[in-house]
């Protein structure tokens, strides 16, 4: 396994190199959250862009003190969203449209299932496993729920927030749910093989 | 495999060829680049309007999907292939954009459905461990004989002088001799039962492999060899205190007698003659020690009487268990975050039991002792008894001798040693008190508090070095395996909860309750093992079987009726797993239990809550076994080897850095690579026990009704609260434990001092066995 990702669908402060300037110097934060993707992929980022469209500004909270804390353990080796579209060059990732499938129903199950019992926060780990061209998923931390102090922190965070940095990641579990979703199918795709179904 | 076409646009910023021509701003133009003649080899020419009425995908699919076609640009003699050595481009003002072939990989999705032990690994580790057995009890052994060699020397250099009697020095001698003999016993034993244990487990696994090549873990041989490691580790600490205790007290005998030969010198130089036995007030004291250090040993003797080193039977249970344990059990229902203070440690816990067997001329000593407290005279003598007063408080074996009688166990196996130890004498209150001065108890108390540093026995015991860790006294689990405790191991005290007594009780009641109140259910789960032992069986059967050289139709057919019986009971054991899964009833199991040292006072304690036992063990049956196969249906399940295996793969952990999780909170990963125990926060459990039913219910739509998902499975969430007592330090944390979520290759990740980049691999089973054996 050459690189695992731990992707929770928003860019904000989502790089593992981030979190680790962010650790040394905590003011920067806000200037670095919006994500440095290559400018020749230039589309690319406005889908992200896009993205944030669905969910403005409104949606307030920053998940980066939280990722400080939650995942400064490996800040060297769990890389983050933004890694990870880094590591694409900010397109999706192939798969097999059978992968895919099998990987598109578990998502629409497993978030649907977390949302009804009203728990967000969750993320998606994904481990690359190159030589054998397989990806090693499974989604983690889904022991949060919204709750009222979420709704606090949710408050709390909204003050601090800038106009066209992205969207947090502590909203409620619809919302949060279905950006996970939309982001799901951003970071993969499918790949037709010959006998693929249109 | 056939090249797929990547329709990734790539616009870029106009290169210098876009505007070498701009003859008009919105025109489109287009040109194309051979990659492999390095030039452009159609110029750039403009798109028509008709041209740009048609698909541009189409087209491109055409461009590129097509391996045959090739550049079509005879004038710079360039045949490439269209496919993957054209570069299109298209430009518009100041824009232009590029289109090329990448040949695309696309991934596979692994998702796990099981997760099956790995014997291999576990069996590589077990290895690791019985060596590391081998040599640390060899420098064990070694150590002893050395305290042997030099305590006897020591007690042969007291014959020089006529002030000890010789019976005494004959006695010492001859319990040196006795304790060297069982140090040999004991190392050729452990050997041999090392080697023996390897053996039946290598030939049984030839056997397997010639049969079937899997899923046999979990199997006798198997199962003793696993357990080896440890059990003999108890063992060995057992055997090797008990030395320490016996040499301890000869040690004791032999430096009270040299102080006896000292007095009687500087008496003897200061004027007086009576060098024979010195009856005179100064070497009382010492007397009194002489005397009370041969009844020790004396008591120690019989209460390692029957003690037999030979009988290293893996369901022993060698150690006696003070009978405080049995009310403070009870004690414990209620006591939910251990508020129980240190009981106030009872006087009598230490005082030894004067039994009717007591020597003549001991009582007499005593009596005089106890005059000489109240009247001090002589500077030596006093502190002689002072010192007689802390060695008093040394003598743990009458202890252990009047608990072995009153201890309720609730193990199925006794060992003979609770026995012994019952036969001892134990004290009538009237004794205790007669034995108990005022004085000595407070001094006792001081002394204990001070001895609880743990300086002054060190000069006389042997350091039991790896096999004092994992708090032998532990109570081994069920079936009298033996799972280790480390504190900063969160999930070695689940395992060891997992595996007790105690544990199995409830959990057993749970079931109970369930069975009663689902009564339509009439196969319990006993009728499940049941099943399940029938499905092993089966499969034995059918080995043997096809071991047969000639098979006749008729068997053939026998044998396909087997496996349409087997499978039909597989689907029964999955009914019965899933209608389990989806109790909804609490089966909390919470279960308590302590380290006591040598002296029987309690330094440890710990509780371990299980949430939702029996649902989650229902979930680690359908989860945590080997792939399903035709083969042998029925084997893949068993719930006691899943459950064993479980609580193999917990027993050793390794931690990730100590910061991590949302709160600051441990993170561990079993050595094994197959389980995460991760600290939660109280929400957090709080809010799983809310859903938790929901949570079953889903999983078991996953397990047995195909629905695909990617939750990595927590297959069990506990309460883990400790305090020790030794340090004060108290803890109380929640963790789940939950699959590894990369697969099996996952790395741990940890600012490790082992490697420089910060990662380490844990399948290197070396560096891990390193860290749980040292």
């Amino acid at each position: 396994m050459s690189k695992v990702f731990d992707l929770k669908g928003s860019l904000r402060g989502r790089f593992a190199k981030n979190l680790r300037q962010n650790k040394e110097k905590a003011d920067s934060r806000a200037s670095s959250s919006p994500a440095p993707i290559p400018k020749k992929y230039g589309s690319d980022s406005d889908a992200s862009s896009d993205d944030d469209a669905d969910y403005p500004a409104s949606y307030p909270g920053s998940d980066d003190e939280e990722v400080a804390k939650g995942e400064e353990s490996n800040p060297s080796s769990t890389l983050l969203d933004g890694d990870f579209l880094e590591f694409t060059s900010g397109r999706p990732l192939p798969l097999t449209d059978r992968a895919k499938a099998s990987f598109h129903m578990s998502i629409l199950n497993d978030t649907l299932f977390l949302s009804i019992i009203n728990v967000l926060d969750y993320s998606i780990l994904v481990g690359i496993d190159e030589e054998k061209n397989e990806l090693v998923v499974g989604i983690i931390d889904f022991m949060r729920q919204y709750d009222i102090l979420k709704q606090m922190e949710r408050v709390g965070k909204s003050i601090p927030m800038v106009v066209g940095s992205e969207a947090p990641t502590i909203i409620q579990p619809p919302a949060y749910k279905s950006r996970f979703i939309t982001a799901m199918e951003r970071y993969f795709m499918t790949v037709p093989s010959k006998w693929t179904a249109l | 495999m056939d090249g797929h076409i990547p329709v990734a646009e790539h616009p870029k910023e106009a290169t210098d060829r876009a505007d070498t021509k701009d003859e008009e701003k919105d025109r489109y133009a287009t040109w194309t680049y051979c990659m492999n003649c390095r030039k452009v080899v159609t110029p750039l020419s403009y798109i028509s309007d008709e041209t740009w009425n048609y698909s541009f995908g189409k087209f491109l699919e055409l461009s590129f999907y097509n391996k045959t076609a090739s550049i079509n640009a005879p004038e710079h003699q360039c045949h490439c292939q269209l496919q993957v050595h054209s570069t299109l481009y298209f430009g518009c003002g100041n824009l232009a954009a590029r289109f090329s072939y990448e040949r695309i990989r696309p991934y596979n999705v692994f998702l796990r459905r099981y997760l099956p032990f790995d014997e291999a690994f576990h069996k590589k580790f077990t290895v690791l461990e019985l060596n590391e057995i081998m040599m640390s009890s060899s420098d064990l052994f070694e150590r002893f004989n050395k305290h042997i060699e030099t305590t006897t020397s020591d007690t042969r250099a007291l014959f020089k002088s006529a002030v000890n009697k010789p019976e005494h020095l004959q006695t010492l001698l001859s319990e040196l001799h006795v304790i060297g003999k069982e140090v040999a016993h004991a190392s050729s034993i452990l050997k041999s039962k090392i080697v023996s244990v390897t053996n039946s487990y290598n030939s049984y696994n030839k056997d397997a492999e010639s049969g079937y090549s899997y899923g046999e873990v979990g199997s006798a041989p198997y199962d003793a060899f696993s357990h080896f490691p440890w059990h003999a580790r108890r063992y060995l600490f057992l055997l090797t205190s008990a030395w320490n205790e016996r040499l301890g007290a000869i040690v004791q005998a032999v430096s009270s007698m040299n102080k006896v030969v000292a007095i009687s010198q500087k008496l003897s130089i200061g004027g007086r003659s009576d060098i024979g036995i010195p009856q005179g007030v100064g070497a009382d004291g010492e007397l009194d020690e002489v005397i009370d250090s041969m009844q020790r040993l004396k008591e120690i003797k019989e209460v390692y009487a029957n003690f037999k080193i030979g009988d290293m039977d893996i369901q022993s249970n060698l150690v006696s268990l003070p009978d405080k344990r049995a009310q403070e059990v009870n004690d414990d229902i209620e006591d939910d975050d251990f508020n129980t203070e240190m009981p106030v440690s009872v006087d009598d816990d230490i005082q030894i039991n004067f039994s009717e067997e007591v020597d003549a001329d001991v009582l007499a000593s005593r009596q005089r002792r106890s005059v000489k407290q109240v009247e001090p005279n002589l500077l030596p003598s006093r502190r002689g008894s002072e010192v007689d007063g802390r060695r008093r408080n040394n003598i743990p074996p009458n202890r252990r001798s009047k608990d072995g009688g009153s201890y309720n166990s609730q193990l199925p196996q006794r060992d003979s040693f609770a026995s012994i130890s019952s036969r001892s004498p134990s004290p009538s209150p009237q004794q205790r008190a007669k034995a108990v001065s005022a004085g000595g108890a407070v001094k006792s108390a001081i002394d204990r508090f001070f001895r609880g540093r743990g300086k002054e026995e060190d000069i006389t015991t042997v350091d039991l070095g790896i096999f004092n860790q994992g708090r032998p006294r532990l109570d081994p689990g069920v079936g009298g395996v033996v799972i280790p405790v480390f504190d900063d191991q969160p999930s070695t005290i689940i395992a060891h909860s997992l595996a007790s007594v105690d544990y199995e009780s409830q959990f057993r009641r749970h079931t109970r309750t369930y069975l009663k109140e689902s009564g339509s259910y009439k196969r319990g789960s006993a009728g499940n093992d049941e099943l399940i032992s029938r499905g092993i069986d089966q499969h034995r059967s059918k080995k043997e079987d096809s071991r047969s050289s000639r098979r006749g139709r008729s068997e053939q057919r026998r044998n396909a009726d087997k496996i349409s019986a087997s499978m039909a009971q597989m689907s029964n054991i999955k009914i019965d797993i899933e209608k389990r899964m989806l109790v909804r009833n609490k089966t909390h199991v919470k279960h308590t239990f302590r380290d006591y040292d040598e002296k029987g006072t309690q330094i440890a304690k710990f509780v371990c809550t299980t949430f939702w036992s029996t649902q989650f063990q229902a979930v680690r049956q359908a989860f945590l076994k080997e792939k399903e196969s035709d083969k042998a249906p029925g084997f893949t399940y068993g719930k006691n080897l899943i459950e064993k295996n479980f609580v193999k793969s917990l027993q050793a952990s390794l931690s990730f850095a100590a910061v991590g999780g949302k709160s600051g909170a441990s993170f561990s990963k079993t050595t094994d690579d197959r389980f995460i125990v991760k600290s939660i926060s109280r929400t957090e459990l709080q809010m799983f026990l809310d859903c938790a039913p929901a949570y079953f219910e889903y999983l078991s739509k996953a397990f047995f009704h195909g629905l695909p998902t990617m939750l990595c499975k927590i297959v069990g969430v506990y309460q883990i609260g400790y305090h020790n007592r030794e340090t004060g330090k108290r803890t109380m944390e929640q963790v789940a434990v939950m699959q590894v979520s990369c697969g099996c290759n996952f790395y741990l990740f940890v600012e490790s001092p082992f490697t420089n980049n910060g990662i380490i691999r844990i399948s290197s089973t070396v560096a891990t066995c390193q860290r749980s054996l040292t």
